[in-house]
């Protein structure tokens, strides 16, 4: 029996599928790393491999008066040691790729190694290069920099005032973009009945990915090329970037980024230390390496969040939402990172009218630049943010108005059938069933008995609340148009080549690269599928910009819709031609074929079949009358995916939470969520996104913060101090699923990778504040760590 | 042998690997870089995060918090011993069966706590598991399903004991 | 992550390792290594020369003495601790600290007599020694001292012993009586935010007869609440007013401030935890 999955993905591609797609199957990846045998940066090494430190600024903010590296230089086993002067004039500084428009942005002449200034605690001032990472360690510590200390900022709030410190020269008061938004019909905000005000925050994350960054460059002096293997989840992307900053022709560089552990954005962006290896390794013609320590992983790979948002909601007194006016200030860190611009902005703004029927929705967004590790896309990038707002707000909108939460958003959604539907922000929702996620959830909790139950152990003194989290995020990026319209350095298409080889064998190189989604599993069902090609014979390439046609990678949830459509469209082009083999070899013409089950025939012959792997045999035969006059010989199609429109999973997370009275803990009591990302090539898979999602998402309701303190010291520069959760902490999980296709891609897909995180802190913060309801609390920031909440308890108790 | 150096022999995976090393040098560096077995992978600088557990002497223990010089002449296992004669270890089948990994950097880590636990407590409850891969953090899979998998684990090896 | 160089020594015998201790420069010791190593790695503490107990026997073992005391040697593990039967009859409490500690690969490394060196004021054990009122034993090549754990513990990571020291025993009197252990923190693994440990025996007229009350995590070092523990002893269970006493108590005391745990906060949780444990303990 078809599972659940399958029957829409046949519905969606209007063939049967082969039970493959939609099912549950095992993850080839897994072969390898349940051994020990994945292949991950730091596993690679070369002989006479030579390896790489950063000296890092101690100091937020300091001018850096002279660099004496002679001591270092002396000590056996040292190579180099060179400082940021001299490498200024090697290399450029360090660029965004994402030029947002209208927003007076400012760009930071940021250097992979600083010469000027530090400005945040873990800054490169120098870098040594020696026989041994011991040495090279040992060689940082006696580098003797002069610094000039000077005042440093980490709040973006007090970045802004008159007289902070000031990171950059020219940049007034910090502010690198200032981007205003306005969609709909401002004067809702006159005729609303009701305002509702709040400060939200979404706080600093670190996105801890248990494998730190990791790269070695490899130069081949006889070619002049050059090979850096590094932790990247966009090989294609590093290349032209590096290629930029560093002058190198594009086709002398090479990325290879094999098994990735981890990276939830953080390893998207354009870093010095990179650049810096490509350097050293064509200077001094040897491998270096460098591996992060999680110390270094911590200061100076990107951070996520560090919104503060004033946001502001308009409704009338039946419960109609009208429209959210919000001013954001965005922490940007010491510098302007890769996609950095458009996380705050385009990624979040876009998505503030949410699942709901807005008239309007106005935004500021205040880019601050402030003494801390830059911040950048983070799981979600954007799209928590906004849900987090919205959805902290309906309820609070709820409560002001004695409403049902639940009831509040049934009112206000998007109904089933006004899709596709164009939102006050300019998006176009593809498609969507927001009611029925929400009343599937609500089932699976017993919503209006648990409302109840609440109501009465609350009046016995126990904490206990339910918390809706609802969410659509636009994902897939994304249709080019669009975001080269925002800024966006390159198109966000995706390419894809599918190969049949002589015998029938498949290589499909996608520019995706998945570090963990589990699509060398995915993508090979979908094009057994679509191929009607055994799954056993069909093999992933990814990662490496030498063997894959120029391709965007992973991130953004982009990869089944965006890289899974462009492989589907490369399978259809493989099968047109296969059907036009086919045709010759059966003496017919080409509408005369039948593809059934892995074989061509005839309509009229039945008998008289062809494999695939007969065809792909003649295509390169390409003799004896095999192929049809003028055909090129050969079955391999490339395509590059340029998506009409972005995608839009939804879904409806619900959870119960009861808060110790005594000690404020939280504890989970349950957690339902019901997610649509359109038909799954992969349950087994999805349900994985989902789980690890939701954890991300409640470590950073419950767990997680980056702190810095005033001087601009990380506080939690470990994982001893920055509490990711662990098994102990996280609650069970019911999962279900919807499946609304998306009509604007080719395989209805939707991408789930970031769905999780996105729904999980505003349902549990919504949990914890209905818990609270007796003490007419509105707000606690996230994380809620029991000293919070007791605080705020103490506060409204007083 | 180079001043300082100090001869270390350790018994990993039923294989000797002998070398003259830094006194400093961790356990684990030994085991990736010596030893050449590049399963065990380090996480973090403070024991917190676990990538690096690997057996000594049958017990579980971060090897990036260990010198080499402090395991000389000790039995060492890691991932890497866990799958016999092209085999898998049920533990192993068991994360592939119940999706327990994602992007598999932790996972040589939590099948070696696992291994661990089970070997302590061959039907461990819930909470036994949770308990007993609290110094193993992984940030893709949010754990639930690798608790399932140990669990899984557990009662397939245990079922294997009684027809035996 | 790595350590700077040291010169590394592992002696076979106390008498060598105490040689070692006199002779060699800046000695440090490295017992489980479960908190120095973390400190090495990062270069917070940069020693010229480790000397590794690991391989002297005699550090590992736990006995009983003719006093009925507990004397377990400064290398047993965590999990020995757990584990051990003449630990588990004759100090249950401090098994029970030991479940608490980290997680499980630090307490299979780790040892009791590297913790308590240690002097972390968050550590598990600190508090229950306090309420046993445990001795550290110290030796060196001048002699032998027994200190009493309150006077061991100096100070946040700061001890009583001398350079050329090595704690090789600890000594625990006997107590079967009624004892609680309890321990805040934000994770199962992390170190505590607040910690009590408390040790009780009621008369059969139902007065206090005996009780012992520790905290850790909270001050500078453990705290002993002896003017708690004296305004509850001797009291019937139900003539005390435990929520003054402990308030007293509690707010005498000043808490560090740090991200794991305001001031005011953890002096909540300890009172909220003191009133929880002491009434289980009477009752």
């Amino acid at each position: 029996m078809p599972q659940e999955a399958q029957v829409i993905m046949e519905k969606v591609s209007g063939r049967k599928v082969n039970r493959i797609s939609g099912t549950r199957m095992k993850r080839k990846e897994d072969a390898r790393m349940i051994t020990g045998m994945g292949t991950y940066t730091d596993d690679i090494k070369f002989p006479d491999m030579m390896y790489a430190a950063f000296l890092r600024s101690p100091y937020a903010h300091a001018r850096i008066r002279s660099v004496k590296t002679e001591k270092a230089k002396e000590l056996p086993g040292v190579v180099e040691v060179l400082t940021g002067n001299d490498l200024k004039d090697k290399m450029s500084p360090i660029p965004t790729a994402w030029n947002l428009p209208n927003a007076d942005l400012k760009h930071t002449p940021y250097y992979s190694i600083a010469f000027d200034k530090a400005r945040y605690v873990g800054d490169p001032v120098a870098v040594v290069v020696a026989r041994s990472p011991y040495i090279a360690r040992d060689a940082i510590e006696l580098i003797d920099v002069d610094y000039e200390i000077l005042a440093a900022v980490s709040n973006q709030e007090d970045a802004v005032k008159e007289g902070s410190p000031r990171l950059y020269e020219g940049i007034e008061n910090n502010v690198a973009l200032n981007w205003k938004f306005a969609g709909g019909d401002e004067s809702v905000f006159d005729q609303a009945d009701v305002i509702i005000k709040e400060r939200l925050r979404n706080q600093r994350l670190q996105p801890s990915a248990m494998e730190t960054r990791s790269a070695i460059a490899k130069y081949e002096q006889g070619k002049d090329e050059t090979t850096i293997w590094m932790t990247s989840q966009n090989p294609h992307v590093h290349r032209y970037l590096f290629s930029s900053v560093l002058g190198i022709p594009e086709n002398k560089l090479r990325v290879i980024s094999p098994d990735v552990g981890g990276a939830f954005g953080s390893k998207i962006a354009c870093y010095g230390p990179e650049v810096v290896l490509i350097y050293l390794s064509r200077k001094l013609k040897a491998p270096v390496k460098w591996t992060e320590d999680r110390r270094e992983n911590y200061l100076s790979t990107t951070h996520g969040r560090d919104h503060v948002h004033y946001v502001e909601m308009a409704a009338k007194k039946d419960g109609t939402i009208l429209g959210v006016r919000v001013k954001v200030y965005s922490n940007l860190g010491g510098w302007i990172s890769t996609v950095a611009p458009g996380v705050a902005t385009v990624l979040s703004v876009l998505m503030y009218s949410a699942q709901y029927k807005m008239q309007a929705v106005q935004c500021e967004v205040i880019g601050v630049l402030t003494n801390t590790m830059a911040v950048d896309a983070y799981r979600g990038a954007g799209r928590p943010e906004a849900t987090f707002i919205v959805e902290r707000m309906v309820d609070n909108l709820a409560r002001k108005l004695e409403m049902d939460p639940a009831e509040l958003r049934r009112k206000n959604y998007i109904k089933k059938e006004e899709f596709p539907f164009a939102t006050v922000t300019g998006t176009l929702y593809d498609s969507g069933d927001y009611h029925t996620a929400l009343e599937k959830a609500l089932d699976l909790i017993d919503y209006r008995k648990q409302v109840a139950e609440n109501k009465k152990l609350r009046k016995e003194g126990k904490l206990v609340g339910t918390g809706i989290g609802s969410y659509v995020e636009m994902s897939g990026a994304g249709p080019s148009k669009i975001v080269r319209a925002t800024g966006y350095g390159l198109g966000l298409w995706e390419s894809a080549t599918v190969r049949v080889h002589p015998t029938g064998k498949v290589s499909v190189l996608t520019g995706g690269h998945p570090h963990g989604q589990g699509e060398d599993t995915t993508f090979a069902q979908l094009v057994s599928d679509e191929l009607q090609a055994p799954y056993e014979d069909i093999e992933l390439v990814h990662g490496d910009t030498a063997i894959i046609p120029f391709g965007m990678g992973t991130y953004a949830s982009r990869t089944t819709p965006i890289a899974g459509g462009a492989i589907a469209l490369a399978c259809r082009k493989v099968l047109k031609k296969a059907t036009v083999i086919a045709a010759h070899m059966l003496n017919t013409t080409p509408d005369n074929i039948v593809y059934d089950n892995g074989e061509f025939y005839s309509e009229g012959n039945p008998t008289e079949k062809r494999k695939l792997s007969d065809i792909a045999y003649s295509a390169y035969g390409a003799g004896f009358d095999q192929l049809p006059e003028g055909m090129e010989p050969g079955l391999e199609e490339t395509t590059f995916y340029d998506p009409e429109n972005f995608v839009f999973p939804f879904g409806t997370h619900v959870c119960n939470v009861e808060i110790d009275p005594e000690t404020f803990q939280v504890k989970i009591k349950r957690y339902v969520a019901v997610d649509d990302c359109g038909p799954q090539l992969n349950p087994m898979i999805v349900e994985g996104q989902i789980h690890g999602g939701i954890v991300q998402g409640l470590a950073q309701a419950l767990y997680e913060e980056s702190i810095y303190d005033e001087s601009g010291n990380l506080i939690t520069a470990s994982l001893a101090d920055y509490a990711v959760p662990t098994a102990v902490e996280v609650p069970r999980f019911e999962t279900a699923s919807t499946f609304t296709p998306s009509p604007h891609n080719p395989i209805g897909a939707k991408g789930v990778g970031e769905a999780g995180t996105i729904a999980a802190a505003p349902a549990l913060v919504n949990a914890v504040i209905d818990a609270l309801s007796e003490y007419g609390i509105s707000n606690i920031d996230m994380p809620l760590k029991p000293e919070n909440i007791w605080k705020a308890v103490r506060a409204a108790k007083s | 042998m180079m001043e300082g150096l100090v001869k270390v022999s350790i018994d990993i995976n039923g294989k000797k690997y002998t070398d003259d090393v830094e006194p400093r040098l961790l356990l684990v560096d030994f085991i990736r870089d010596i030893a050449r077995l590049k399963g065990t992978h380090i996480g973090c600088d403070t024991t917190s995060c676990g990538a690096c557990t690997i057996l000594i002497d049958g017990m579980s223990v971060k090897s990036c918090t260990m010198f080499a010089v402090e395991a000389d002449g000790r039995k060492i296992q890691t991932v890497e011993s866990l799958a016999t004669d092209d085999k898998l270890h049920p533990l192993q089948e068991a994360f592939w069966e119940h999706h327990a990994l994602q992007c598999g950097y932790c996972t040589p880590g939590m099948l070696m706590s696992s291994t661990f636990l089970l070997s302590r407590n061959s039907d461990p409850t819930e909470e036994e598991i949770r308990e007993g891969i609290a110094g193993n953090i992984c940030r893709c899979t949010g754990y639930i399903n690798i608790i399932k998998a140990v669990k899984d684990a557990a009662g397939k090896i245990n079922a294997g004991k009684e027809t035996e | 992550m790595y350590p700077t160089e040291f010169e590394y020594y592992r002696p076979k015998t106390l008498d060598e390792a105490l040689e070692l201790m006199k002779t060699v420069e800046e000695p440090k010791v490295i017992a489980g290594g479960q908190s120095l190593m973390p400190m090495l790695k990062l270069r917070f503490y940069e020693p010229a020369c480790l000397i590794d107990l690991g391989a002297i026997p005699e550090l590992k073992q736990v006995k009983l003495d003719e006093g009925g005391n507990l004397r377990i040697g400064a290398m047993v593990t965590h999990f020995e601790v757990i584990e051990n039967g003449l630990i588990r009859e004759n100090a249950p409490i401090l098994a029970s600290t030991a479940e608490n500690i980290g997680d499980i690969q630090i307490r299979n490394r780790g040892t009791i007599g590297g913790s308590i060196c240690e002097a972390d004021p968050s550590a598990d054990y600190p508090p229950t020694m306090f309420v046993l009122e445990a001795s550290i034993v110290l030796l060196s090549k001048e002699g032998r001292r027994t200190v009493r754990i309150e006077d061991f513990i100096k100070g946040p990571y700061e001890t009583d012993a001398r350079e050329d020291e090595i704690a090789v025993e600890i000594i625990v009197p006997k107590s079967t009586d009624q004892y609680h252990v309890e321990k805040y923190a934000r994770r199962k693994a992390d170190f505590a935010v607040v910690s009590v440990a408390a040790i009780a025996r009621t008369a059969s007229d139902g007065s206090i007869e005996e009780l012992r009350i520790a905290a850790g995590a909270l001050t500078d070092g453990p705290e002993r609440l002896k003017s708690l523990e004296s305004a509850l002893k001797g009291k019937k269970k139900d003539s005390v007013d435990l929520q003054t006493s402990i308030s007293e108590t509690v707010d005498a005391l000043t808490p560090i401030s740090d991200i794991h745990g305001g001031e005011e906060y953890r002096k909540y949780s300890l009172k909220m935890m003191l009133a929880r444990v002491i009434k289980e303990l009477i009752e």
